[in-house]
């Protein structure tokens, strides 16, 4: 995720304006104030976990800049969220309760503030499991997609290069892929070969590459004859030169904001392979899978068992999409 | 400025009967053939400008592109520095292209939009066989220097800078790897009208500071007069009228040059002959005629027009693919050859 803006380095960007005081902008207080409180309670708090407070410090000075384009001088949320979520999936598992300890005893205790989400049917705690299911949502998320791009990119502007019986051939072949409903063919691939977390992850990526694939040729056709190309081929340079330093790197926006989409979008496809009981084993913490566990005890009150890993699937997946808007329409 | 073209020490390069057909293939797949030039034969001498001038869709373009083997020719020969190299396949070429440089017509689709103007121009001092890069970036200096730019405004991207400016980097970058040929691509259309005389100024000067030769492809006549020694007029894939630019400017005897002269509304230099005024538009249909293919617009054009048409020299080094030029000029509005 490009942090830093592009034309940050540009000089003839303008000198970034002095304003007064009283100029400064509601949002700007309102981040201002935000990362002060993050800093001052990772400071001053001296609770349960000490750790948390270099944590909670490092994430502060990593968001910050994140959160905040200077530039610009506007809120990034997407980024920022994204951000944080990426940093709670890497680390926040270190610091909560085992996701998989059983506890019969405290079974479907309701969310307080020691057991903050509650627990589920076999006493364990969701707050833990929805936290260990953000790094492998978003692990088989991210790389599921990277799998799709790192294949589908190249064939996609190699299809435009090539042209004639290739490219057709391999449009028809992405195209016989996309006439299925995909949740139809990860569900069939599923159930013929078994689960497993490896295999997921090609299965969605698999799914994906026609995505990609016709996405890089629509983009790349248009500059594959470009001026620019042309003056690189009087630079002498070799065809792979060209398509890798100047074609693709065109291309990049349009490819990454489809990336964000398509991470939020493989979620989608593990948790609701999940909720079928066709995605990952039993015990693991998956949010479809918590959600398929606790929707029964819905009907007696008890929300809290689906609700939290579902509002998760939401904000990941709304993040994610919010944060493909924002790279697309950066230029 | 426009002194004689310097004694030949044998031309830079040499076409001979340039063909290019461009196929496309329709929904039913049936192959449909449109031959863009047709026929083309010129030479450019070191240190001269040798013009295209012609109406969009007359080609002129896809000759320097099939000149500077950027698209493939489809029959003829292109002698360069005396050695053929339309057969020469790419990977043998790709060094051998520092020769032969471009400008665009747009400068600002010249250059990649993602990378900086320094790496851009980099990419050039390679090709012209700079390793490190202090020697690189000391040629790109000197190179921006000598369109009379500051150095530094190399770290900037193409949007950052103006269209004239970017115009003359694009200049520098083509002579960064010391070509002897320069193809110009209507250098000068994109422009404003204020910036086009520096860009002509600068094309000449360095044109003879370091004995460039230049195939210039416009439709400005007022460039072209300004920097051609040669003028050659193109119709349809054809060239119609050869001559140096003074035979072509001032004693026009094709009607469609005449024609062009007369739409352009130039005061200088005064011409000869009747003033012609041509009808309709290109189209590309007559571009497969074996007769004349300007019969439709011309007011000249009589039943043996349509027989085929060879390019007839009327004086020395003055070519016209006009029968009536040459036989009946008086009947054409022209003065009687000498």
């Amino acid at each position: 995720m490009s942090v830093v803006s592009p034309r940050a380095s540009g000089s003839t960007a303008p000198p970034a304006r002095r304003r007064s005081i009283a100029g400064v902008r509601p949002v700007h207080l309102l981040v201002a104030v935000a990362t002060m409180v993050v800093l001052v309670v990772a400071l001053v708090w001296d609770g349960e976990w000490r750790v948390l407070r270099v944590v909670l410090t490092v994430l502060a000075i990593i968001v910050a800049p994140a959160v905040w384009d200077p530039q610009r001088r506007v809120i990034r949320p997407a980024t920022g969220v994204m951000v944080a979520l990426i940093l709670l999936a890497l680390i926040g598992p270190l610091f909560t309760r085992d996701p998989l300890m059983l506890n019969v005893g405290e079974s479907l205790a309701t969310p307080g503030s020691d057991i903050w989400f509650g627990t589920d049917q076999h006493g364990r705690d969701i707050f833990a499991r929805v936290i260990h299911g953000a790094r492998l949502d978003l692990g088989v998320g991210f790389s599921a997609a990277a799998l799709a791009v790192i294949v589908g990119m190249p064939l996609g502007a190699l299809a435009v290069l090539r042209g004639g019986l290739f490219d057709s051939v391999l449009l028809r072949i992405s195209e016989s892929f996309q006439a299925f409903p995909t949740l139809l063919l990860a569900l069939g691939i599923v159930a013929a070969v078994g689960p497993s977390i490896p295999i997921l992850i090609f299965i969605i990526a698999i799914v994906n590459v026609p995505v990609y694939l016709r996405l890089t040729r629509s983009a790349v056709a248009p500059i594959v004859n470009a001026d620019f190309v042309l003056a690189a081929r009087c630079a002498g340079q070799r065809e792979l030169t060209i398509l890798l330093r100047h074609i693709l790197p065109n291309v990049r926006q349009v490819v990454l904001a489809q990336f964000s989409v398509n991470v939020a979008w493989a979620i989608q496809i593990l948790a609701a392979l999940s909720f079928v009981g066709l995605g990952v084993p039993v015990p693991t913490p998956e949010w479809g899978a918590m959600v398929r566990g606790g929707y029964e005890q819905m009907v007696y009150g008890r929300w809290w068992v689906a609700l939290f890993p579902g509002l998760a699937i939401l904000f990941a997946v709304l993040t994610l999409n919010q944060l493909s808007d924002r790279v697309r329409h950066t230029t | 400025m426009n002194a004689q073209p310097p004694a030949a020490t044998g031309p830079v390069v040499e076409v001979r009967e340039l063909v290019k057909d461009y196929v496309t293939r329709d929904a039913r797949l049936r192959q449909h053939t449109a031959r863009a030039v047709d026929g083309v034969s010129f030479e450019i001498h070191p240190g001269e400008t040798f013009a295209i001038v012609g109406e969009s869709g007359s080609g002129k373009t896809t000759v320097g592109r099939v000149l500077l083997k950027l698209t493939a020719a489809t029959d003829g020969t292109v002698l360069f520095g005396g050695k053929g190299i339309l057969d020469v396949p790419e990977r043998r070429f790709r060094l051998e292209r520092r020769h032969m440089q471009m400008v665009f017509q747009d400068p600002l689709a010249a250059f990649d939009p993602q990378t900086t103007i320094r790496s851009s121009l980099r990419e050039f001092t390679r090709l012209g066989g700079l390793e490190t890069r202090t020697e690189q970036n000391d040629a790109i200096a000197e190179a921006i220097r000598s369109v009379g730019l500051e150095p530094d405004i190399a770290g900037r991207r193409p949007s950052q800078v103006s269209g004239g400016q970017l115009q003359r980097l694009s200049i520098a970058r083509s002579l960064l790897p010391e070509p002897e040929l320069l193809f110009l691509d209507e250098p000068t259309s994109s422009l404003d009208v204020s910036i086009r005389g520096q860009i002509v100024n600068l094309l000449l000067d360095l044109q003879e500071r370091r004995h460039l030769a230049y195939l210039l492809v416009a439709h400005d006549l007022r460039v072209v007069y300004a920097m051609a020694h040669r003028v050659a007029v193109m119709y349809l894939g054809q060239f119609v009228e050869v001559g140096s630019r003074d035979q072509v400017y001032a004693d026009a005897r094709h009607p469609y040059t005449r024609g062009l002269l007369d739409a352009a509304e130039l005061d200088d230099p005064p011409r000869s002959g009747e003033p012609v005024r041509l009808v309709g538009e290109i189209s590309e249909e007559a571009a497969t005629k074996a007769g004349c293919r300007l019969t439709l617009r011309c007011p000249y054009a009589v039943e043996r027009c349509e027989e085929p048409q060879p390019l007839r020299e009327t004086t020395a080094g003055h070519l016209v693919r006009c029968w009536r030029a040459v036989e009946q000029p008086v009947e054409i509005g022209l003065r009687a050859n000498e």
